[in-house]
């Protein structure tokens, strides 16, 4: 991450705009415990009480962790029924990286927050359904199958 | 509401150079919740491991 995705100018920008950055030496207490992390890198997006949303491990190279980030954010508004926040991130996400490791998560959360919105089923069919149609194989596209019957 | 804003793509009068060049990394807790109150943002928290 040091050596490729964190100087990256658009990652640089992204975060200086959008997050608080924190950084972490693995093995530091309480907080290694407190977030039960067992691996670097790991990657947590919190909200301004300090509350978990979103997780990765692993390497991201600079173009899937802006997205990962987008998710992140994302997620903070949906955790807390912000629906239309996150939405207009997701919408972020999708259009800007629409390829991106990211994106079928994205495209399921939509369809939920989109249902959350209005009770209208119609968007977790048409999540399902896109989601079929780009990553048959996708462990999202498994995860939104019971949608198909809506 | 907290308002994403994608990196500049283009010279928007800062010279053709990014606004910041490094990430400024907050290395306590405690700092970065302040901030993220105050400037209405969310933590990336990276546990890193030096090498």
């Amino acid at each position: 991450m040091d050596a490729v995705t964190y100087p990256d100018d658009s990652v640089v920008s992204f975060i200086d705009e959008n997050m608080i950055p924190l950084r972490v030496k693995f093995g530091v207490k309480p907080l290694t415990d407190d977030f039960n992390v067992k691996w670097t890198p790991t990657l947590i997006t919190l909200d301004a009480e300090g509350v978990e949303h979103h997780r990765t491990v692993g390497f991201f190279a600079p173009e899937e962790l802006i997205p990962s980030m987008l998710l992140g954010i994302a997620k903070v508004f949906f955790d807390t029924d912000r629906f239309d926040d996150a939405l207009m991130n997701l919408e972020k996400l999708l259009k800007g990286y629409p390829e991106g490791d990211s994106a079928p998560e994205a495209i399921y959360l939509r369809g939920v927050s989109l249902y959350k919105n209005t009770d209208d089923p119609k968007p977790l069919k048409e999540a399902y359904e896109k989601l079929r149609d780009k990553y048959p194989a996708g462990e999202w596209t498994r995860r939104a199958y019971p949608y198909r019957l809506l | 509401m907290i308002e994403v804003s994608f990196p500049e793509t283009e010279d928007q009068g800062t010279g053709g150079m990014a606004m910041e060049d490094t990430i400024k990394w907050e290395t306590e807790m405690a700092a970065a919740l302040d901030r993220a109150r105050t400037e209405n943002k969310n933590i990336l928290l990276d546990f890193f491991n030096p090498g």
